[in-house]
């Protein structure tokens, strides 16, 4: 498998929601790509759509009031936007799987586990009950479930936020999907846990070779999980780097300024470094560069218009008037 | 420095009712038996994971909710079950910051009548115009526009709203504070504002918190000590540096190697202790020590009952691997 292969592809995603007397740009011009076999990390506030442009790869945005108004995803080469409902049946779960934030509202509570995982199986893959009942205990033993056999029994709600979160990944992993979309998977659980499931997804990673996108707010978490890091701001992307090239030279103002704002081990300072403002909502948006008035650099074209973006040689790419009038070297 | 708040031998347990005719069936210990004091003007950081009672330890001190034994010293005075005019008196003293800035204020109040109401209700202030001013003052401080006074709490975002929870508590001008997870439900980027902020205000009113979180690195940066919970029960308790840099409770070990590395300094230092299994229910928990059951190194011998021992200077520790560790290395020395 060549590991530059590009699998998705995302190209000037444009995912607004339209009401009767105001369009709210959620995602506004975004592109992207995921290579085989990477983790890419998306990283973002509240609001800033990072949710949203991964959701509508599979056009799972839950509104009627959405409208894709432009741009293309183009999933191995098709783009899965012009994808009729029918086609994107066949993407959902067996090509694409998701691993939502909140385990018990994504579990039915009506429905056994072992019924809920044969679902994909049996319809993607047309295995019987017999075969799939198998498949299911192979999976929730790779996530390292005691007594699978028992587990296909159990219904949600006896199951722990750790426990839960382990079905939604042997649910996810169980048709060998080549891209895995996962939403802020360990947000809901506590530490000692989120270690736990954040250990075993990398070493499922390892195994199973598919891509991940793992959206979340969580810069600790990305540094761990993600090979290549997108930030978004305000339904933009600000920067996309390598993730060790991200945290020790992150060049947007944005980036640089949430790096600083958490204690690290080693800050003795007495105050921390702030971003001043409020991150904004989306139907007051900033013109021009969304971070514009909270940036300590803004000048008056950021205000203006949104930064064309810089690539650099070695695939860092910023959004940022700071670097486009700056010279060549990085 | 003298102790502002002294807490003995705290326990609050829930009944648990059920059957027929709702008999209590057992009991939640969610605090059981918890001894520690907080000096004046320093902050105490509590943590643990979800359902360790961190959240009860608050609210039982500051007499939201009754305890079911032990002392609370306020001032060196024991105000637990305090009523009338005494409590009335303890709850101008002592306040609290909770953590949903959304479901914690009054959607029907306006900002101004969300922090003037603790000062109206101890009789603080001298007519209108006073109250007026001193509304404004504090507005200012929190980083608030007073001409925002007359907007309601719907109107402001998030961070904004943490900003009126802190004026609204510290209106009355407490000497003792407890940041229930304070900024836990904040974007990254204004939680730096809100913690910047609750310093300033430490500074300026010689406050003392009470600072409850699961977030590590807040709590290492905000706090002069720490106490670690599991299970209803304080595990270990030390300054900053001792807990952060010698940790000795296997759970404290593990719950710091748990937080994600940030930097690659920290990546490389950092080897993980994954712990098995989930947190188990404070119903009727076991007799010996809580943390027996994922513990790495448990024994037979932990299925005793354990005591909070001291190792060296006011470093405290519930574990008898790391009691018996210590004892070691002081007859080497």
């Amino acid at each position: 498998m060549n590991e530059q292969e590009t699998l998705l592809s995302i190209k000037n995603l444009k995912t607004y929601f339209v009401n009767e007397d105001q369009v709210l740009k959620a995602v506004d011009d975004v592109s992207f790509d995921v290579k085989r076999g990477e983790t890419l990390g998306i990283v973002g506030e509240s609001g800033c759509g990072k949710s949203i442009s991964c959701m509508s790869i599979l056009k799972l945005v839950q509104s009627p009031n959405v409208r894709y108004e432009g741009g293309e995803i183009l999933f191995e080469g098709k783009n899965t936007l012009k994808m009729t409902e029918k086609e994107l049946r066949k993407l959902r779960g067996k090509e694409i799987s998701v691993i939502f934030q909140e385990p018990m509202t994504a579990l039915n509570p009506l429905y056994t586990v072992g019924d809920q995982m044969m679902e994909a199986l049996k319809i993607h893959k047309k295995l019987s009950t017999k075969n799939a009942r198998e498949k299911c205990v192979e999976y929730l033993e790779k996530v390292k479930i005691p007594m699978p056999k028992e587990m296909l029994n159990r219904y949600p709600f006896s199951l722990s936020g750790g426990m839960r979160q382990r079905v939604m990944i042997a649910m996810a992993l169980i048709t060998n999907p080549k891209l895995i979309i996962a939403d802020e998977p360990t947000t809901a659980l506590d530490v000692t846990i989120q270690a736990q499931i954040l250990d075993l997804m990398n070493a499922l990673k390892d195994v199973t070779g598919s891509s991940c996108i793992f959206i979340t707010h969580d810069l600790g978490v990305i540094s761990e999980m993600a090979d290549r890091v997108v930030v978004m701001y305000g339904g933009k992307v600000c920067e996309v780097a390598d993730t060790d090239v991200l945290f020790e030279h992150a060049m947007h103002p944005y980036t640089q300024g949430l790096i600083h704002s958490r204690p690290t081990s080693d800050y003795d300072g007495d105050r921390l470094q702030v971003i001043p403002g409020n991150v904004p909502s989306l139907n007051d948006k900033p013109a021009g560069c969304p971070f514009h008035p909270r940036c300590p650099y803004a000048s008056k074209q950021c205000g203006e218009a949104f930064p064309p973006e810089r690539v650099y040689p070695d695939g860092h790419r910023v959004s940022c008037w700071k670097y486009c009038n700056a010279s060549e070297v990085q | 420095m003298e102790n502002i708040m002294e807490v003995q031998h705290l326990k609050k347990y829930f009944p648990v009712k059920g059957g027929f005719v709702s008999h209590t069936l057992g009991y939640v210990q969610a605090v059981d038996d918890i001894s520690f004091t907080i000096k004046k003007g320093r902050v105490l950081g509590l943590v643990g994971e979800s359902g360790c009672g961190k959240s009860t330890v608050g609210r039982t001190i500051l007499g939201l909710t009754p305890a079911t034994e032990g002392k609370i010293l306020f001032e060196g005075e024991d105000i637990a079950g305090a009523k009338g005019e005494k409590q009335h008196e303890i709850r101008r003293k002592m306040q609290i910051v909770f953590q949903d800035p959304y479901s914690s204020l009054d959607p029907r109040m306006t900002v101004y009548d969300l922090i003037s109401e603790g000062m109206v209700a101890q009789k603080m202030v001298d007519g209108r115009a006073d109250l007026e001013e001193k509304v404004n003052e504090l507005m200012l401080k929190c980083g608030l526009f007073p001409e925002q006074a007359n907007r309601y709490p719907h109107q402001f975002s998030g961070g904004q709203r943490q900003r009126i929870s802190i004026a609204r508590a510290l209106a009355t001008r407490p000497e003792f504070v407890v940041c229930d997870e304070a900024v836990s439900a904040l974007d990254v980027s204004i939680q730096a504002q809100i913690i910047n902020l609750l310093k300033d205000m430490q500074e300026e009113m010689g406050l003392t918190y009470l600072f409850i979180s699961h977030d590590l690195s807040i709590v290492r940066f905000i706090s002069d000590d720490v106490a670690v919970m599991y299970l209803g029960q304080i595990v270990e308790m030390g300054t900053k540096a001792q807990i952060f840099d010698h940790p000795a409770h296997p759970y404290t070990q593990a719950l710091l190697s748990a937080a994600p590395a940030f930097t690659k300094k920290e990546k490389r230092e950092k080897k993980r202790i994954l712990l098995e299994g989930d947190l188990p229910t404070p119903y009727n928990p076991p007799k010996g020590c809580r943390f027996a059951g994922r513990c790495p190194y448990a024994k037979p011998e932990c299925q005793e009952v354990q005591e909070l021992t001291e190792l060296e200077d006011g470093h405290m520790v519930m574990c008898r691997r790391a009691q018996e560790e210590a004892r070691r290395k002081g007859e080497r020395i």
